[in-house]
């Protein structure tokens, strides 16, 4: 820290308030860091009969001289007008936080404003930055005098500061330790990794002392950090009595928050334990919202648009965020922010409340395998809607004098014109701005040049200009890895969108109203419907309608066709509908109960781009253990040869060639314990379950050996012999796992696969008891496409971290978290030899192209022939 | 979950349920036709959503129907074929809408 400091250009890195006003961290250029303080009283407003209000500030200028008191008016968006307010401002931060919960408690009736808000959002408000923003400051011995952006949230492309890192994780599974085991802490740094044993606290600590001292990071990027690597080191630095610089503030200790279970949505959900650190920033990639799909660079993102700090929102939902900018709308336009949600659901009838009280449109397609079908999806169908149709809570069911409002289709409900509505305002740059990152992740448009899209209007015509004409825009494709990046970018911006949608229903969103969220369903509905009616009309035939999707078919429409149909109903809804692509073959896959019947968003398919599509089925699943979704992955990588649906009926063969030596491997006992891992939440309290059923079995175990265990955490298990279930943690060498269990979760992830090739579960039962050459397929099978659809596109099944943030936390081979091997288990550094483990064939030898992996005998090839399917739909 | 009313899947549900007292008095072979009727139904599930009728039997019913006409024009379809390949001597063809010719 240079207390003369008087300029200085670079990134904010860390915001927060404190008793002297907010604290800003900047990172220079060279990469040091650099703490300011300026002064920031915080305003808050009061509302209510003006006799109460002239009483409270006769109350509260008595008792705290330093609070500015002052009455004015202010704009109320529910109202539609100004009401007199009572506003009093606050010297800091902490005073705001300090008088608002006095004020709560002692004046319950009045109606309270701008009374919640997030100190570091208001100060970005206030002085034009947000985190991560470059900036030019000026400060003398720690004193922000003036701090100017030279950088715009909406910038597409813009710089990240020379970000120092140091990981910690625990070594050997990467399994909830407070559940059990642990392995060494490996404390990464950019050079090399240090290994040491908890059971060895002095050089544990001395050594992650002089790390962090060596490195000063400005990310303590964790795995379990928050619940249990930050809190255990806690407790042995102070039991060892060797203190670790954790914040760069040293005025402050790091923020620690308790996990708590809540009800929500009918299920009960565990929040873990936080850590928060000042001046440095601690993410926790095991608790952070979604980071294996967007990463760390989506978290950049989402810090800059929603102008909270970024330690935030590694742990809070994208909800929390789409509120934030929600709020940062109403806090530009200077309207009155209410402190909770009061605009209770209207009266209706019950026709009206039939006729309103519906999501999207969901069609039943006929379960069967299709060839050459079309996809086409909305981009952003609800946010386009919400801003071109001006849905917003103060928006819909008002009675406007000033203008003729627009009628909702379906359900009449009127929509005022005459001025944008807060939830339009904050989405418009938003939907803009995916729309132009998902062009540049697929290069269809060049870098933004000049970088800069100084106000969210500029940036919107920005993107909209580049709409057209995307061939002649080509010249100069972005590199793979910063298409990879814009990628990660507009997946974060589209959980915003998507949470954004859900928020307007939520009966807790402070700018929340049913009605609006009723209005945008049933244009949604709307636009399908038209869609539909387009696509007909054009000769296409309509296959499948879900939400925002449809799927068509045409024989022999070409791709001007398809582009021409595309066109026709943007043009015709308004909203941008794409081109997801030509399937070469779809699988919409039919009800386990109900066979004639098919399930809306179970389906896959390869495309004719060579990438699989894949929805709801066990590869995708998080409940479906690692074993059975490594062996669908490996089919599918066989399937994704086939290019029609013929190919598709032989090349299932080859599937259940793979499926029979994985089968024996079961049998015989010799599938590692780890990968048949059930993942389960609990519902209750261990204590609490009344029936043997597995989770509860596995809990009761783990609770009696001293795990604390609270409702909503997840729990994993393996089912063991004779019906039982013992939890991971205290797996041994001696137990046996149930196979017969394993074996139907393994045909019934099979079936999927099979039965939209016209197989029952009868055939499938049969093919997977010895017809064909086993010995012949075995030797095929061993070869092991395990890895060969990873990175084949957007359809990939299995998820991997994003490779460029973390080495140490990377391991894309295997599912949503790395999981490495328990001491006992082969390839883990007590068995580096690997007994026991090398022959799996879903493991895969890398390498082996797919198109070797499947001579097929003339008796299986005669077999096939002569399959009758009973609803197969694919056109010849 | 968060929702007022039952969804449109839900309803079917309940009118199938609803019947469940009528179904278990029909023989056995009607049964399975009784159930194939809401199976039609269920097909039409997103035409129900958007009638949004208050008494939804009614426009299952209308599904149902649908579906048998459905049924109906496949095997039309069926038999104008089997009869192309060999024509009937002089039998009166049943009479379908125009419509309904494939």
């Amino acid at each position: 820290m240079n207390p003369d400091l008087s300029c200085l250009r670079g990134w904010i890195l860390d915001l927060y308030p404190s008793p002297e006003g907010m604290v800003l961290w900047l990172i220079d250029e060279t990469g040091q860091a650099h703490r300011m303080v300026e002064p920031f009283p915080m305003a808050l407003y009061v509302g209510g009969a003006s006799r109460a209000l002239a009483a409270l500030e006769h109350t509260l200028g008595a008792r705290y001289p330093r609070l500015r008191l002052a009455r004015a008016r202010r704009y109320d968006l529910f109202l539609d007008r100004e009401i007199e307010v009572l506003e009093a401002t606050a010297p800091n931060p902490i005073a705001y936080r300090a008088l608002f919960r006095e004020l709560d408690q002692e004046h319950p009736h009045l109606a309270f404003y701008n009374v919640d808000l997030n100190p570091a959002l208001v100060y970005g408000l206030e002085r034009g930055v947000f985190p991560l923003a470059y900036c030019t400051a000026q400060a003398a011995e720690g004193r922000l005098r003036s701090l100017v952006a030279e950088d715009s949230p909406w910038s597409l492309d813009y710089a990240l500061p020379p970000l120092r890192m140091l990981s910690l994780r625990l070594g050997g599974d990467l399994r909830d330790p407070g559940h059990g085991y642990r392995g060494v802490l490996e404390i990464g740094t950019p050079h090399t990794t240090y290994r040491c044993r908890w059971e060895n606290p002095r050089v544990l600590l001395t050594t992650l002392r002089a790390a962090m001292y060596a490195i000063d990071p400005d990310i303590l990027l964790t795995a379990w950090g928050d619940s249990f690597i930050l809190p255990e080191i806690f407790r042995l630095s102070e039991r060892e009595g060797i203190p670790l610089p954790w914040n760069r503030d040293p005025a402050i200790p790091p923020a620690r928050k308790r996990g708590r279970s809540y009800f929500s949505y009918g299920q009960i959900v565990y929040r873990a334990p936080s850590i928060s650190l000042f001046g440095r920033l601690h993410i926790d990639r095991q608790t952070a919202f979604l980071s294996d799909e967007y990463g760390l660079d989506g978290m950049y993102e989402l810090a800059r648009i929603t102008g909270q700090p970024l330690q935030q929102v590694a742990r809070t939902s994208t909800g929390t965020g789409i509120s934030a900018m929600q709020v940062a709308t109403a806090y530009r336009e200077g309207w009155l922010i209410p402190y909770r949600k009061r605009e209770p659901e209207s009266f209706k009838t019950a026709l009206e409340l039939i006729r309103s009280d519906k999501g999207g449109l969901t069609f039943q397609p006929e379960p069967g395998l299709y060839e050459d079908v079309l996809e086409l999806d909305f981009a952003s169908l609800y946010p386009s809607l919400m801003v071109k149709f001006n849905l917003s809570p103060e928006t819909v069911k008002k009675k406007c004098p000033r203008c003729r409002p627009q009628l909702v289709p379906e359900i009449g409900y009127p929509v005022c014109r005459c001025k944008t509505g807060l939830v339009p305002l904050t989405l418009e740059p938003v939907v803009a701005r995916r729309l132009a990152l998902k062009r540049l992740a697929k290069g269809l448009i060049e870098q933004a040049s000049g970088g800069l899209i100084d106000q969210a209007s500029g940036g919107i015509s920005e993107a909209r200009s580049r709409e057209p004409d995307d061939e002649q825009e080509v010249a100069a494709r972005p590199d793979e890895r910063k298409r990879e990046l814009y990628r990660r970018r507009q997946l974060a911006l589209k959980w915003l969108l998507v949470t954004c949608f859900g928020y307007l229903g939520y009966k807790n969103a402070r700018f929340g109203r049913i009605e609006a969220h009723e209005a945008t369903t049933a244009y949604g509905r709307e636009m399908l419907l038209r869609a539909k009616e387009i696509a007909e009309a054009r000769g296409y035939t309509f296959l499948h309608g879900l939400t925002d999707s449809l799927w068509v078919h045409k024989r022999g429409a070409t791709q001007a066709e398809h582009q021409a149909l595309a066109d026709a109903i943007s043009q015709a809804c308004g909203v941008l509908i794409g081109l997801e692509g030509v399937y070469r073959w779809v699988a919409f896959l039919p009800s386990r109960v109900r066979a004639e019947l098919s399930v809306a968003n179970r389906y896959f398919g390869l495309l004719e781009s060579g990438e699989m599509k894949l929805r709801g089925i066990e590869v995708r699943r998080h409940d479906t253990i690692l074993w059975v979704r490594q062996a669908q992955q490996a089919m599918l990588a066989i399937l994704a040869e086939a290019h029609s649906a013929r190919e598709y009926r032989l090349r299932l063969e080859d599937v259940f060639a793979l499926a029979r030596t994985l089968l024996a491997r079961l049998r015989s006992g010799k599938v590692p314990a780890a990968q048949l891992l059930i993942t389960n939440r609990l519902s209750r309290k261990p204590g609490d379950y009344r029936s043997r059923q597995a989770v509860a079995l596995a809990a009761r175990e783990l609770e009696a050996r001293g795990v604390a265990l609270a409702p909503g955490e997840s729990i994993e298990y393996i089912l063991t012999a004779g019906g039982g279930a013992r939890p991971f943690q205290a797996w041994s060498v001696e137990d046996r796992y149930d196979v017969a269990r394993y074996e139907e979760l393994f045909v019934r992830m099979l079936e999927t696969l099979a039965v939209p090739a016209g197989l029952g579960r009868k055939e499938i039962l049969e093919r997977l008891t010895g017809i064909g050459q086993p010995e012949l397929f075995g030797r095929e099978a061993a070869k092991g496409p395990m890895v060969a659809l990873v990175g084949a596109g957007r359809g990939v099944p299995l998820p991997s971290l994003p490779a460029c943030d973390d080495p140490i936390l990377d391991n894309p081979q295997l599912g949503p978290a790395p999981r490495l091997l328990r001491p006992e288990e082969p390839g883990s550094p007590r068995n580096p030899a690997g007994a026991g483990n090398d022959s799996c064939p879903c493991r895969g030898t890398r390498g082996v192209p797919l198109r070797d992996c499947s001579p097929r005998s003339n008796r299986i090839l005669g077999l096939l022939s002569r399959l009758e399917p009973p609803f197969a739909q694919e056109r010849e | 979950m968060g929702r007022t009313l039952a969804s449109v899947t839900q309803q079917v549900q309940l009118e199938e349920e609803r019947l469940q007292r009528y179904r278990r008095a029909l023989p056995h072979d009607d049964q399975a036709l009784f159930d194939q009727l809401f199976a039609f139904a269920r097909k039409r599930i997103a035409a129900t959503a958007m009638a949004a009728d208050p008494l939804p039997m009614q426009t299952l019913l209308l599904s149902m129907l649908i579906g048998l006409f459905h049924l109906l024009a496949q095997m039309h379809a069926r038999l104008e074929r089997l009869e192309k390949a060999a024509p009937p001597a002089n039998e009166p063809r049943p009479v379908l809408p125009a419509r309904l010719d494939p």
